[in-house]
């Protein structure tokens, strides 16, 4: 565990002795650590040297603890030091902690003190940082990945949508709004054969074929709109599996291919439905693993009886709980197979993971 | 007893690697690491290992391909198949039938782990 070797730590005060005390304890315990006396030369050495914590003195000689901070965290220049954990020196709790801790401190430790508390105090810092780091990169790559296909399926040209096994619309994006002429309301929940041309005996039809091979690509039929008209389109109709391999529904991408045209056609949508497929494998992937180190190193901290610090434990608590329930969202995302929307912002909607099943 | 038991586990992530030697480190088990599928077989064909985990998605090849040559060579050793993608709750173990191969979903619970190797290699 003597990693920290290589971590390096910036202390700034104006009080000679602190420096000197700060300076012996974090190299006997195996720190790099730098010491500077104001501000300027503070944000200087912060710049030059990237250490992975920075600490300073609320009374600097020439720059106030807030101006300090707020240079670090804004500044173009302090790019590759502004998510380091920030440790403000306070003097007799004479600091408004929640005011420091919104402008993006992270922990506040009072004067006076002596080495060996600042370097415990720091090292319970730099694992709670760490955790928060990692935790808060998981969370951005779910709504990334969320995102992503929600952006995907709902930009998508042709229009798209999913039945269950009866033949009844689970769910559908914009474009087949536009193709249909009905809204989403009056679609989810009808029998997709409504707007079959030929009706129940289509439905039939296909039925059996996905029921001997899951994919018809290129398949044309003709639909009826809200305003009846007859429009020719080409589908790429597949079964919709769960992890177990059972039959859930279908999901069909279609184009108006145009009634005197009927030889157009674009084969590439069988293409797109894989992606979305394998989109949603790469986004368990991409989520799952990080979980494990972050998983892992919370139980084993609190597994550690050396971690006494109720408050300590109670936040690994609060890790390992958000975790699972990241876990859990992944899990029910891969597996969704009657998708439900509700509206995210005016004229744009979301997939409605609590409601979907 | 726990001096002749050795496990190998592959994944192409350090970090996760790194959880598992820290759970066993002090088990008394002689513990190998292998990032790739070959890197696997290379430890393997020095020292077959009592129990393996595999991560599914390797960068040179699947982890039930790895397994099932395990199985060819060692059929006594403990194979267990993890992936990010299985439909298996926090905590739980399956087990196929046909061929005795674990399956254990990531993220995985520490102590589920620990009690499988333990029930496995009889400690």
């Amino acid at each position: 565990m003597k990693r920290k070797a290589s971590k390096k730590i910036l202390y700034i005060d104006r009080d000679s002795r602190y420096r000197k005390t700060a300076l012996k304890a974090f190299q006997d315990d195996g720190y790099d650590c730098l010491t500077c006396r104001d501000g300027k030369n503070g944000l200087e050495t912060a710049r030059r040297e990237n250490p992975q914590c920075i600490i300073v003195d609320s009374q600097l000689p020439d720059l106030s603890g807030e101006e300090f901070f707020t240079a670090i965290r804004t500044r173009s220049d302090f790019r590759s030091v502004k998510d380091v954990p920030l440790i403000l020196l306070t003097h007799n709790g004479e600091i408004d902690r929640l005011k420091m801790y919104s402008l993006g401190f992270s922990a506040c430790l009072s004067k006076p003190f002596v080495g060996r508390s600042l370097v415990e105090f720091v090292e319970d810092v730099l694992v709670s940082h760490q955790v928060k780091m990692e935790e808060m990169t998981c969370w951005e790559r779910i709504h990334e990945a969320k995102d992503f296909l929600e952006i995907m399926v709902e930009s998508s040209a042709d229009a798209i949508l999913t039945t269950d096994v009866k033949g009844v619309i689970t769910y559908c994006n914009r474009a087949a709004e536009e193709l249909l002429g009905y809204p989403f309301e009056d679609l989810v929940g009808k029998r997709v054969s409504k707007f079959f041309l030929q009706g129940a005996t289509e439905l039939i039809r296909l039925s059996t074929y996905l029921s001997r091979s899951s994919k018809l690509p290129n398949y044309k039929t003709v639909l009826v709109t809200s305003k009846n008209e007859h429009i020719h389109i080409n589908a790429s109709i597949s079964s919709m599996r769960n992890g177990e391999g059972r039959v859930m529904g279908a999901l069909g991408i279609c184009k108006e291919i145009g009634g005197d045209n009927f030889s157009e056609y674009d084969v590439n949508k069988s293409d797109r439905l894989a992606t979305v497929v394998e989109t949603a494998i790469a986004v368990n992937h991409a989520i799952n693993n990080p979980l494990v180190p972050i998983l892992g190193n919370a139980q084993f901290m609190l597994q550690d009886e050396r971690l006494v610090d109720e408050d300590m434990r109670r936040r690994l608590r609060v890790i390992v709980k958000n975790a699972l329930r990241i876990r859990d969202i992944t899990q029910k995302l891969a597996n969704i197979t009657r998708p439900v929307t509700k509206e995210y912002l005016k004229g744009t909607r979301m997939l409605d993971i609590e409601a979907s099943s | 007893m726990k001096d002749n038991k050795s496990l190998l586990f592959v994944d192409d992530e350090e970090e996760i690697l790194e959880i598992l030697v820290d759970l066993f480190t002090d088990e008394g088990y002689q513990l190998h690491t292998a990032t790739s599928a070959v890197q696997a077989k290379n430890i393997i064909d020095k020292h077959p290992v009592d129990f393996i985990l595999s991560d599914l998605r390797l960068p040179d090849g699947s982890g039930s391909e790895l397994l099932n040559h395990i199985q060819e060579k060692h059929p006594k050793t403990v194979r267990v198949l993890t992936s990010g993608y299985m439909d298996l709750q926090f905590g739980r173990v399956a087990v196929d039938r046909k061929n005795g191969t674990f399956y254990v979903s990531k993220p995985w619970d520490l102590m589920t782990l620990k009690q499988l190797v333990s029930d496995q290699l009889g400690q």
